[in-house]
């Protein structure tokens, strides 16, 4: 017996060792994209994955503020010029020339290879000569200023063409030489990082150097009062994760704390405490191992919900310790409460597992983390604890648990009346709420706050960031073929801005035209001596000096012989930033993304270009993706959980083998779930999808708390006692849970205070509807 | 030249000022006057001689100013054009109207500071008009003059003098001088003499 009982802890604590070497050697995220879905519809697809890596997620909207406007200009021009020389940062622009330097000697050394304007024609005799002949109208003309300097070796405008070609880009207004925001009361800055947007230590690192140099800036300067605004993705992600570990930790600890005290409370005994403890903490590690083992990694957030399983797998140990009948080893109780115990686990394992099959990441590591978490909690329970607990072990002290709930079930009756009521006030909550019940915007599943969101929203106009609603997206195996098909593309997109369809787009082959391209504009400059030739013809009669254009012979002789452009040729400029967005190297090779500028009708739109350029060009468009994307979620999460709640039924139509019994054990469970969302759902407020989670959790967690009361063996003391264990149990659920509803990550917060209302509920409710029915009330 | 012979007289508000009251003429005195003349149109000829040019380039056209901040040249010969600055904002427009050019003159220093030669001076704003260039003030009412330096080391990289001679509020010609040797003269009559 002894050696028995030694070689079960033995066990114990060895898998609990395996489980805790699995979990150091893990990987932690707080990538938030877990908690999006790894969706089969492509344009999906490609959002997500510009969410995690694009360069916009990338991109840190910069603002200062708070000082005059001649102070904020010199703060934005130190700071650029710090991060300027920091290896971290792939561009650095407010406004400064400084920092479109490179872009223009990089447009200037290559614009015979970049510009539209290079044609055989153009470089012909007539062609030179009506270049010459508009070169002189200009240089008498106030834009002479322009044109002056360049002439000599562009007298083709090349440099002018090319300015045209990609000016479309909108800047924010400048003064004192740098950007600012239009109300002039901060300076703006962008700020690319060249770590990828899902590196959130490299992020936060970044951010610090931003801070640093503001600081320095700030010295030098002599604006004590100036402010930094930072905001963007990186800085969402950064904050994400920052209020995630805090959270996590914070709530954990606060709600173990609370579990804590109670349990000392009613036990009085912190031996019995700690042994309470046994089952949550080899669960939580359990679960943590398989979810590790399982997908690789383990999301921060399902490690908050480490918090939640505190909450119902501490309720194995109450009842087991409470129901106990004093004198009597624990041992004897567990053949009495086992099958209530595992019947209950089972539910919960039940609708925990629709969780399993999400297509969220984040929450089927959820389900997979408190299946295991629940199983091995129950399993330390039965096998672990009878062994560790004294022999005389003294049961809960504290009458007070029992009593309150006891004068619900003798007066049951009256109160069905209310129960009744509350659903029906429920229903007519969910009935009349004004608009969708559901909540609709992506937005609202995001764990950035409202104040980020508002700085965010300030930041991008005052830096007029673009914000693109539909794109193309062309895939090709290669740079070479992408290219090439975005210049097909194009000359359909250039149809339909002929025919007032659209107004303008940007494509990838306007910054990095295909080597093609670039070899054709090659083949049309003229060898030396014929450039010459043609030169003297064009200058023929006209008032330039022919030894003028010197520069213009040597530059194109240069050009003709040069290496071909490539990707690589645009680093440090800022037009790779946009070379950048606008080609993507995703698993399959390349994709070109065109952005389009003034949709008028975006079906029609669809359709002329599917039409045009084939079916394998895909329409992407943003905001009807995302709202798509919720939409996907929602159906899937409401399909989930009606599934979730049939194999509960099931399981326990299975397990009771009477549809009456079954009825009784739902009946509460049911009216919990209307009456919770129609608490939440009151004034208009929107169900999220972690409610409806949170709603299955309910059915899950309230489903033991019918399943104890539907028993008929309970009687008289010791259905005071297992009574208690309810009251106790549940205590501890809605501890755990509602500390989580004070949680700002809309996912911990959702489940949170869904799940505390409604386990509370459920309680009530099977006092008040299933238990008066199976044992009549005692006489008083 | 001839037509600095032909002194036009009078902006529309100033021609009422009677500036031979003013005792002792000097840049104060000139930039006080300008300050009050409130608008001005007037005709101008503009000659460019340029190195890369075997012969100079003329046009001719029209200019208006609107006190402080608003200055348009209409240029009818060769080829119509439009420039009008307005506050930071300089635009550049085509005949055809169907091109124009749009610039922040913060973002280029030196367009600044020429198109500030002639603005600054017409608003009467010393204060600007001292931060781009060393003014040095010659000549009376009647016949004036100032020679302006540019202050900035960029800007001096494209312009090494401007001098503009005026009698009361009016310009009769501003002469720029290009630091690579190229030169500007434009001479202003007013409308209508």
């Amino acid at each position: 017996m002894t050696l028995a009982r030694g070689g079960a802890v033995a066990l114990w604590l060895a898998g609990l060792l395996a489980c805790a070497l699995v979990v150091m050697r893990g990987e932690f995220s707080t990538d938030m994209s877990a908690f999006l879905p790894r969706s089969p519809v492509p344009a999906q697809q490609i959002l997500v994955e510009q969410m995690r890596d694009g360069v916009v997620a990338r991109m840190v909207l910069v603002g200062i503020a708070g000082a005059p406007p001649a102070q904020l200009a010199a703060l934005s021009k130190a700071t650029a010029k710090a991060l300027r020389g920091a290896p971290e940062f792939a561009l650095v622009a407010n406004g400064e020339p400084a920092g479109l330097e490179r872009d223009q000697e990089f447009l200037w050394r290559n614009r015979y290879l970049l510009s539209p304007g290079v044609v055989p024609e153009r470089f012909t005799a007539a062609g030179l000569r009506q270049a010459l002949e508009n070169d002189l109208q200009l240089l008498g003309s106030d834009a002479a200023m322009l044109v002056k300097r360049t002439l000599p070796a562009d007298p083709t405008g090349e440099i002018l063409t090319l300015a045209d070609a990609l000016a479309g880009a909108q800047h924010p207004e400048t003064r004192d030489g740098v950007w600012f925001a239009k109300d002039g009361s901060s300076a703006v800055m962008l700020v690319q990082t060249r770590a990828a947007g899902f590196d959130i230590d490299a992020q936060q690192h970044a951010l610090a150097l931003i801070d640093q140099a503001f600081a320095a800036a700030k010295q030098e300067v002599g604006a004590p009062d100036a402010r930094l605004l930072v905001s963007g993705p990186p800085v969402f992600a950064v904050h994400a994760r920052a209020t995630m570990q805090q959270d996590a930790t914070r709530f954990s600890l606060i709600a173990t704390a609370l579990v804590a005290a109670l349990l000392l409370f009613a036990y009085r005994r912190p031996r019995v405490v700690l042994l309470a403890l046994f089952p949550v903490v080899s669960g939580a590690v359990a679960g943590v191992a398989a979810v590790s083992l399982g997908f690789g990694y383990v999301h921060g957030i399902t490690l908050g919900f480490g918090v939640t399983l505190i909450g119902e797998a501490v309720d194995y140990a109450i009842y087991l310790f409470t129901q106990t009948v004093p004198g009597s080893p624990p041992a004897a109780t567990l053949p009495r409460i086992w099958p209530t115990l595992r019947l209950g686990m089972l539910t919960s394992i039940c609708g925990f597992s629709a969780m399993l099959l999400s297509s969220f990441t984040g929450f089927a590591q959820l389900g997979l983390f408190t299946i295991v978490g629940l199983a091995v909690a129950l399993g330390v329970t039965r096998l672990i604890l009878p062994l560790l607990l004294p022999r005389k072990f003294a049961n809960l002290t504290s009458t007070v648990f029992a009593p309150p709930l006891l004068v619900v079930i003798r007066h049951a009756r009256p109160l069905r009346i209310v129960v009744g009521l509350l659903v029906v006030l429920g229903l007519l909550s969910l009935a009349l709420h004004r608009g969708g019940i559901w909540e609709d915007e992506i937005e609202s599943m995001s764990p950035i706050s409202a104040q980020d969101k508002a700085l965010d929203a300030q930041l991008r106009r005052n830096t007029a960031a673009p914000n693109v609603r539909y794109l193309l997206g062309i895939e090709r195996p290669d740079v070479e073929a992408a290219l090439a098909a975005s210049t097909s593309v194009s000359a359909v997109l250039t149809d339909l801005i002929g025919t007032k369809e659209l107004a303008g787009f940007d494509a990838p082959q306007l910054t990095l035209p295909s080597q093609t391209t670039q070899r054709a504009r090659q083949a049309a400059l003229p060898p030396p001596e014929i450039l010459r030739a043609n030169l003297a013809t064009a200058l023929d009669g006209m008032p330039f000096r022919i030894e003028t254009f010197a520069p213009f012979l040597a530059d194109v002789a240069a050009a003709r012989e040069q290496p071909l452009l490539d990707r690589a040729s645009f680093a440090g400029t800022s037009l790779a930033t946009k070379l950048g967005s606008l080609l993507i190297q995703r698993r399959g090779g390349w994709m070109a993304m065109l952005p389009l500028r003034g949709v008028v009708d975006s079906s029609r739109l669809a359709a002329a270009v599917a039409g045009a350029a084939g079916p394998d060009v895909i329409f992407l468009d943003l905001k009807g993706e995302s709202d798509r994307l919720l939409e996907t979620y929602l159906h899937e999460a409401i399909m989930l959980s009606l599934i979730g709640s049939l194999v509960i039924v099931a399981l326990l139509l299975v397990s009771l083998r009477s549809l009456r019994r079954t009825a009784t054990v739902l009946a509460p469970l049911a009216a919990a779930v209307v009456a919770t969302a129609g608490i939440l759902a009151f004034g208009a407020q929107k169900l999220s999808i972690f409610n409806l989670f949170g709603l299955l959790l309910v059915v899950a967690v309230g489903s033991n708390y019918c399943l104890f009361f539907e028993r008929r063996a309970a009687v008289g003391e010791t259905r005071e006692r297992m009574i208690a264990s309810l009251v106790l149990a549940n205590l501890c659920t809605v501890i755990g849970f509602g500390v989580l509803a004070f949680s700002r990550i809309p996912v911990l917060h959702g489940i949170g205070e869904t799940v505390a209302i409604g386990a509370l509920l459920s309680l009530v409710f099977a006092a008040v509807l299933t238990a008066p029915s199976q044992a009549p009330a005692e006489p008083t | 030249m001839l037509i600095a012979a032909l002194l036009a007289l009078g902006g529309e508000l100033a021609a009422a000022q009677p500036a031979a009251v003013v005792p002792q003429w000097g840049l104060p005195a000139l930039m006080k006057a300008m300050a009050e003349m409130r608008a001005q149109t007037a005709n101008f000829v503009e000659r460019k001689y340029m190195s890369v040019l075997t012969q100079p380039l003329e046009s001719s056209g029209s200019l208006v100013y609107l006190a402080p901040a608003k200055l348009q040249k209409d240029t009818l010969q060769p080829k119509p054009q439009r420039l009008v600055v307005e506050g930071d904002r300089l635009t550049i427009e085509d005949g055809s109207q169907e091109r124009s050019r749009t610039l922040s003159l913060a973002d280029y220093p030196q367009i600044g500071a020429i198109v500030e030669s002639i603005r600054a001076t017409l608003a009467g704003d010393q204060k600007t008009l001292e931060q781009f260039y060393t003014v040095a003030f010659s000549g009376d009412a009647a016949r004036w003059q100032l020679a302006l330096t540019p202050r900035d080391r960029k800007v001096e990289e494209i312009i090494k003098s401007i001098r503009i001679t005026g009698h009361d509020v009016l310009i009769d010609a501003v002469e720029t001088q290009e630091a690579n040797g190229d030169r500007d003269v434009m001479t202003i009559v007013k409308e209508g003499k």
